[in-house]
């Protein structure tokens, strides 16, 4: 009993760690996109390719990054990284289209879509800055 | 002194002179780098190259040969296969599709299972048309990419009764978002020829509509076809017209899997049969281990049903690890079920894989 109340408190411990430690992802647009927020929901369907389009209506073009992707889907889409490629083979061999271009790490994407008024992306929250507009802080 | 002096400068200029123009060759080469790298990434967005392969092992426990085509013997050729397609944009609407697929069963000859010319005609409408694959069944267009399904092999209880899979002929594709539902329509048309099992097929009048509705993580299909059957050689099956209704469910949760596909054949000679499947499957981590029900019912009165455990490792993001038992009761056989002879006992598939996408 003593043992099993250690074991969670030490996984209660390493949890709140990493939580803590962590840094946030947020979902970033070009400055002059109108949008000021984003269901999560639009998101998710812009990153698996089921939709085009913000909520207003305005095209959108997704970016994967990376250095984030893993937590990115797990939070937002739900989908762990294999599972996700599954779900892409499974349209990219059907012809219904491709994943979203992998960009290697949050500078890169940051860059990209501070040149790009259609562009999304998520980056790490210590990367941001004016060049980019954040709309979404990932739960 | 002053003639150490003009050593000195004359050698700096020579310097200064060989640096600038060595530096000037630097910024020509990297300008005329720039350019070739930017020519090859915009012809490289033009091209999509992506592929496929399986290799698997299997073997049952009976000399009966399942309509798998296996028995108690090992082999490796059953599941094998490799497939790569190329997508090359000819311009913002329109594009073309090749997809070459060998297979282990056929002595691993390439067969062109795609060669079509897409053409997005409007917001809405796809139209294609060439060498496309039949879209009988949910998985129809993905069936040999065996990495995007949770089983070491399609459940031929379903998926092993059509003995075609590609057509000549047009589909047109209309596809709208309502709210957060994609709603599609796929029309059809065309003509059918092909070998399969040492049978020689001249399908015409083929056609058929699928309506698909997906939202978030479900996804419902129902597809109607019609084709007239010609098997070259018998003149009892010529021109039999024939009708095939299909129902498919897909849950791609982030823990729960669930799948299946339920189908009605029914023909003007020969027999009609129903057959259904379903797959539940959980994921934890890496591994996803499911269960299958299949049933497969004809006229004739012959019956299987099979019950498949099996265990997924995703080893990395392309590649998956499966194994998998495929269990045919003997009491569930009706004549000899889908075997060649009636199987002496219950019959035990083994199957190990290994599938690749990139």
């Amino acid at each position: 009993m003593k043992i099993i109340f250690k074991l969670i408190l030490c996984f209660a411990l390493v949890s709140s760690y990493t939580s803590i430690s962590l840094a946030d992802i947020v979902v970033v647009v070009h400055p002059g996109n109108p949008l000021t927020s984003l269901e999560l929901s639009n998101i998710k369907r812009l990153f698996l390719g089921k939709t085009t389009k913000f909520s207003n209506g305005d095209a959108a073009v997704p970016f994967e990054n990376s250095s984030q992707k893993t937590i990115f889907h797990h939070q937002i889409t739900g989908k762990e990284v294999a599972q996700l490629k599954a779900y892409w083979a499974r349209r990219v061999f059907s012809g219904k289209g491709f994943p979203p271009k992998e960009i290697k790490d949050s500078g890169r994407v940051k860059t990209l879509i501070a040149n790009d008024p259609t562009s999304i992306g998520y980056i790490d929250s210590a990367a941001v800055d004016p060049t980019v507009k954040v709309i979404m802080i990932l739960p | 002194m002053a003639r150490y002096k003009v050593v000195t400068s004359s050698l700096f200029m020579i310097l200064t002179f060989l640096f600038m123009t060595k530096t000037s060759i630097a910024s020509n080469d990297l300008e005329d780098i720039n350019n070739r790298l930017e020519t090859i990434e915009t012809l490289a967005s033009k091209f999509h190259i992506n592929g496929f392969a399986t290799v698997g092992f299997t073997r049952s426990n009976v000399a009966s040969t399942s309509r798998e085509g296996i028995n108690e013997d090992v082999k490796f050729d059953r599941d094998s296969r490799a497939g790569i397609r190329f997508t090359a944009d000819i311009d913002d609407n329109s594009k073309f599709v090749t997809q070459l697929v060998g297979r282990g069963v056929d002595h691993w000859d390439a067969e062109l299972d795609w060669a079509y010319l897409d053409y997005q005609l409007s917001e809405n409408v796809r139209l294609r048309g060439g060498r496309l694959v039949l879209p009988f069944f949910m998985i129809s267009e993905t069936i040999d990419v065996r990495y995007s399904q949770p089983w070491v092999r399609p459940i031929d209880e379903v998926y092993g009764n059509v003995p075609f899979t590609g057509y000549e002929g047009v589909d047109g594709l209309y596809s709208m978002e309502l709210g957060e539902i994609n709603l599609g329509f796929q029309a059809w048309l065309g003509t059918s020829n092909g070998e399969s099992s040492g049978l020689q097929f001249e399908n015409e009048n083929m056609y058929g509509l699928v309506v698909t509705l997906d939202h978030d993580d479900l996804s419902v299909r129902i597809g109607h076809h019609f084709q007239d059957i010609t098997i070259v050689g018998f003149s009892d099956f010529t021109d039999v017209k024939s009708e095939f209704s299909v129902l498919g469910v897909q849950y791609d949760g982030s823990r729960w899997l669930l799948l299946g596909e339920a189908t009605r054949f029914k023909q003007d000679r020969m027999f009609d049969y129903v057959s259904y499947y379903t797959t539940l499957g959980y994921r934890t981590g890496r591994w996803t281990p499911h269960v299958t029900f299949a049933d497969f019912d004809r006229d004739d009165g012959a019956v299987q049903q099979a019950v498949t455990l099996g265990l997924r490792y995703d080893v990395s993001a392309n590649i998956a690890l499966k194994t998998e038992v495929k269990h045919v009761n003997e009491d569930t056989l009706e004549q000899q079920g889908l075997f060649d002879t009636a199987p002496e006992k219950s019959v035990n598939i083994l199957t190990i894989s290994i599938d690749t996408v990139f």
